[in-house]
């Protein structure tokens, strides 16, 4: 038990240690959160909107994306279709009169070869990448160019929001993706920002031909990419104020495979990638990713010892049921305030939950979004499950990894 | 790799100042919790104190032995500031581990108390025909004992069914000679757990329906008993 009390106060002091170190990190750069938004020379950008079984979807994403306030004569549209089964060809070729839109139809084979079909077919100094179940706010191109004035800066992340959240599940994940606008930010002031989100990144067309097109990378593309643009040391930065929408899984089952999958994603390339964990890669070599493994190991094995005591609580019960038979007439609560744990583990768990919450209502505001009911419905929901759900994702994920399976994106977008 | 990218550098002052955070925080919410849980004992302590004295003024009444001391003689707060303790103790047994000096420190005095209780017990049975009936439990820690806090669980059952029942419970590996001598005067040899019920110990664990059925029969053995001592009492005079 002794290892794993130190298990635990390690994994706490850990998740201490970080959360600390990202309030402040955006505390000292409370004055560079934003950057002018681009009011003049336009540089010509195109979008990829890789897409298969969208027709839902496909028409409103298409709609944002001619609403942008740019330059329609800089922009290019270009949605690849990956083999739909249903009309998402049809639904987006209404959209080529304008001659902004351009639909191509290949045979199916995964996000990333759609994203390089459409790369293959550009000439614009910026390209973009946004899912087909993914909506932009129309200033974000002008809010994301102007990070590009530094010539080491290769790619622009937005600030993803969940797209008029319903159910529980996508009101727990507005509150997730809250939280994900906070962290992406802050990681971008440390320059270990490692995934480029299919929902909206901007590239320079020519990091394309340095580091090479998309890779299968698991499943997750996005991430891949986003690694190697680390390990050639180029700069991923974050535009806050570049609001994009995405439509959430809306149920259990859909999450649970897409979050497997992109867990999967982070431990296989992580593994891939596995030279990043090294001095010449700073904070990210030495402090984010590492922290990021070490706090799955933690996830796992403090889970462990939680079920463990939990085990013991049951059996426990069992035996005194077992010994006295049920009597209703034993069952009267009465509160003592002696009894109250004052561990020193329940001090600490508080004091990160409300480091987290500070942490959640600075992304809403960073986002520049408003307070609702349903931000604070996804706030207790959060505190009640979002751990348990957590869990079962990544043990998900491990299990997949451990048996060497592998998912499939086109099934999971058939259960969505 | 010829890129550089500065925001990646590691500031070793910043990383260093975030530790200095973290351990301020840690050591603080340490100390607080260490404090807490040194306030619990005082008052486990305070509670303790009281209980002595109640129990020392139960003594000199007893001691005087005036004509109508087992009217004034109740036993049920007493009963229950032990329990309180007694609880307590349990608790903070487990915050601060069983080998907290303090801890075992409380224990004994607590077990002195219990001994003394049930002294008294046994005192207000024979001079004021109290209908109670004093259990001594014997228990060890859950490696030496594994059906130890089963047999706890029984006893505390029966304890709130039964208000005539009084659970006197002892860690039987405490060091101190009062609890040796209470043993050696039932010439207790096996290990817990040990229930001793009407002077008659039973060695191993009692289910709920084993210990209730020998109540009926110690009951008829304490009646049987207050009536020859009211007998001898009555005697002389006819």
């Amino acid at each position: 038990m002794a290892f794993g009390n130190l298990l635990i106060y390690s994994a706490v002091f850990m998740g201490l240690y970080t959360t600390i170190f990202f309030l402040l990190t955006i505390l000292e750069n409370r004055h560079h959160l934003y950057r002018p938004k681009l009011q003049k020379n336009f540089p010509s950008v195109s979008i990829i909107v890789p897409c298969y079984n969208e027709e839902k979807s496909i028409a409103q994403t298409i709609e944002s994306l001619l609403a942008l306030d740019y330059p329609h004569k800089k922009l290019d549209i270009l949605v690849i279709d990956d083999g739909s089964k249903d009309k998402t060809f049809k639904v987006a070729k209404q959209f080529e009169k304008g001659g902004i839109v351009k639909v191509y139809h290949k045979e199916n084979g995964g996000k990333y070869t759609a994203l390089n079909y459409g790369l293959a077919r550009i000439k614009t100094e910026f390209v973009g990448t946004l899912d087909a179940d993914s909506f932009v706010g129309s200033q974000s191109l002008k809010t994301m160019l102007p990070f590009f004035s530094e010539t080491n800066v290769q790619a622009v992340t937005s600030s993803l929001k969940i797209y008029q959240p319903k159910t529980v599940f996508q009101y727990l994940q507005n509150i997730e993706y809250t939280f994900g606008i906070f962290l992406r930010k802050t990681l971008s002031f440390m320059g270990s920002i490692k995934v480029t989100p299919g929902p909206l990144t901007l590239f320079r067309r020519s990091v394309f031909e340095k580091i090479g097109y998309y890779r299968k990378a698991h499943q997750t593309e996005d991430l891949e990419i986003g690694f190697r643009l680390q390990s050639h040391n180029f700069q991923i930065e974050n535009a806050v104020d570049a609001h994009v929408y995405t439509v959430a899984p809306a149920s259990f089952k859909p999450l649970y495979k897409q979050r497997v999958r992109w867990y999967q994603g982070l431990l296989r390339n992580g593994w891939d990638y596995r030279r990043l964990l090294s001095f010449q890669h700073g904070n990210l070599g030495l402090f984010i990713l590492p922290v990021t493994y070490l706090g799955l190991f933690s996830l796992l094995s403090v889970s462990g010892l939680i079920l463990a005591q939990i085990v013991t609580k049951v059996s426990n019960a069992f035996i005194s049921w077992q010994a006295i038979g049920f009597d209703i007439s034993q069952l009267h609560f009465h509160f003592d305030w002696f009894f109250l744990n004052s561990h020193l583990l329940i001090f600490l768990g508080l004091l990160s939950a409300v480091f987290t919450v500070i942490a959640i209502f600075m992304g809403q505001k960073l986002s520049k979004s408003v307070f609702s009911i349903d931000f604070s419905k996804g706030i207790i929901l959060a505190a009640l499950f979002y751990g348990p759900l957590y869990l079962s994702w990544w043990l998900g994920a491990t299990t997949q990894v451990l048996l060497n399976r592998h998912p499939n994106w086109v099934k999971e977008k058939e259960v969505i | 790799m010829t890129n550089e990218n500065p925001k990646k550098k590691i500031r070793v002052g910043k990383y260093l100042l975030v530790l200095l955070l973290t351990g301020f925080i840690f050591s603080l919410g340490f100390w607080l919790s260490h404090d807490i849980d040194r306030f619990k004992l005082s008052q486990v302590n305070n509670l303790r104190q009281d209980l002595q004295l109640d129990v020392l003024s139960a003594e000199v009444q007893f001691s005087l032995l005036s004509a109508n001391v087992c009217e004034h003689i109740d036993d049920s707060s007493l009963t229950s500031e032990l329990y309180a303790i007694g609880q307590r103790l349990g608790y903070m047994e487990g915050a601060l581990g069983r080998n907290d000096p303090e801890v075992i420190r409380l224990k004994k005095q607590y077990s002195l108390l219990e001994i003394k209780q049930w002294q008294l017990t046994k005192k207000a049975q024979e001079q004021c025909q109290a209908q109670l009936i004093p259990i001594l439990y014997f228990y060890a820690n859950q490696e030496d004992c594994p059906s130890c806090d089963q047999q706890g669980y029984v006893l505390t059952y029966l304890r709130s069914k039964y208000p005539f029942l009084r659970v006197y419970s002892f860690d039987a590996t405490l060091e101190i000679s009062a609890l040796q001598t209470l043993k050696s005067l039932y010439s207790l040899k096996q290990a817990p757990p040990i229930i001793i019920v009407g002077d008659q110990p039973y060695y191993g664990f009692r289910d709920r329906e084993e210990i209730e059925s020998i109540l009926p029969e110690v009951f008829d053995t304490l009646k049987q008993n207050q009536t020859q001592e009211k007998s001898k009492e009555v005697s002389p005079e006819s």
